[in-house]
């Protein structure tokens, strides 16, 4: 199978298509360690807990009227629940081409933060609710 | 028993006060199946539960520079949304709703010209 490089990848937030303003993404699939450890033997046990995953993405930060900032602190702001679907390419989902989702709340914002000379760029993290972030290849 | 005891057993003048008041309505017995009356009565405002918002379809606009479930600015989008997620898109002028005016054609304006 061939290497991925990413070069279109799709980040969707609440329906919004910000790929154009996003550099980087990551899915973190994380489950709560839980440890169940006893005396059946010489080392540690442990067996997965509660689901916590996430998505990670840097945004190119832009002010202007239905970008990036209008569309995070609406959420932020809102307090709402909405989904956020990111996809390695912009081709639809398919088995080469899966489709991550969750339905995502935003609890931190920062809007600006920077030096002189530096690209205005924010990290947003959106912790996934309940269910977690589901894969689909259709 | 303590002298505390003692002093609360021997105070039996206060509970003529009580008797001054209105008798109150004899209570109905309550079914077993419902909560005792000295219950607190049920909140009638049901609780808010996280993600429990029910979408709803929605025909809007797309107003902004943003693709918005996969359509161009300018162009009808039909979402299913909560409330919460509709006023996030509203406010951020992603969409707006769409009306009969938006499915008139534009008059007044002739090809090639």
């Amino acid at each position: 199978m061939a290497k991925t490089v990413l070069r279109d990848c799709q980040v969707i937030i609440n329906g919004v298509n910000l790929s154009d303003h996003a550099s980087s993404v990551e899915i973190n699939f994380v489950k709560d360690e839980v440890e169940t450890t006893n005396f059946s033997g010489q080392g540690r046990e442990r067996i997965a807990g509660l689901k916590d995953d996430s998505f990670v993405v840097t945004f190119q930060q832009d002010y202007a009227s239905g970008e990036v900032d209008e569309t995070l602190f609406a959420l932020y702001d809102g307090e709402t629940e909405f989904t956020v679907e990111v996809r390695p390419t912009a081709a639809a989902a398919s088995p080469t081409n899966p489709k991550f989702t969750g339905t995502c709340i935003v609890l931190e914002y920062q809007p600006l933060a920077g030096s002189v000379g530096d690209l205005s760029e924010t990290e947003v993290t959106f912790p996934s609710q309940r269910t977690g972030i589901t894969r689909a290849t259709a | 028993m303590t002298p505390a005891r003692q002093r609360k057993a021997a105070e039996p003048a206060e509970a003529p006060k009580i008797q001054d008041r209105p008798a109150a309505p004899a209570r109905k017995k309550a079914p077993s199946s419902e909560p005792p009356a000295d219950d607190f009565p049920p909140n009638p405002v049901p609780p808010v539960k996280a993600g429990a918002e029910k979408p709803t379809e929605r025909e809007l606009k797309v107003t902004g520079p943003k693709e918005v479930g996969g359509v161009a600015p300018g162009g009808r989008v039909v979402l299913t949304l909560t409330d919460g997620q509709y006023e996030a898109l509203r406010r951020s002028h992603h969409v707006a709703p769409w009306t009969e005016q938006d499915d008139q054609p534009v008059s007044g304006l002739e090809e090639g010209k």
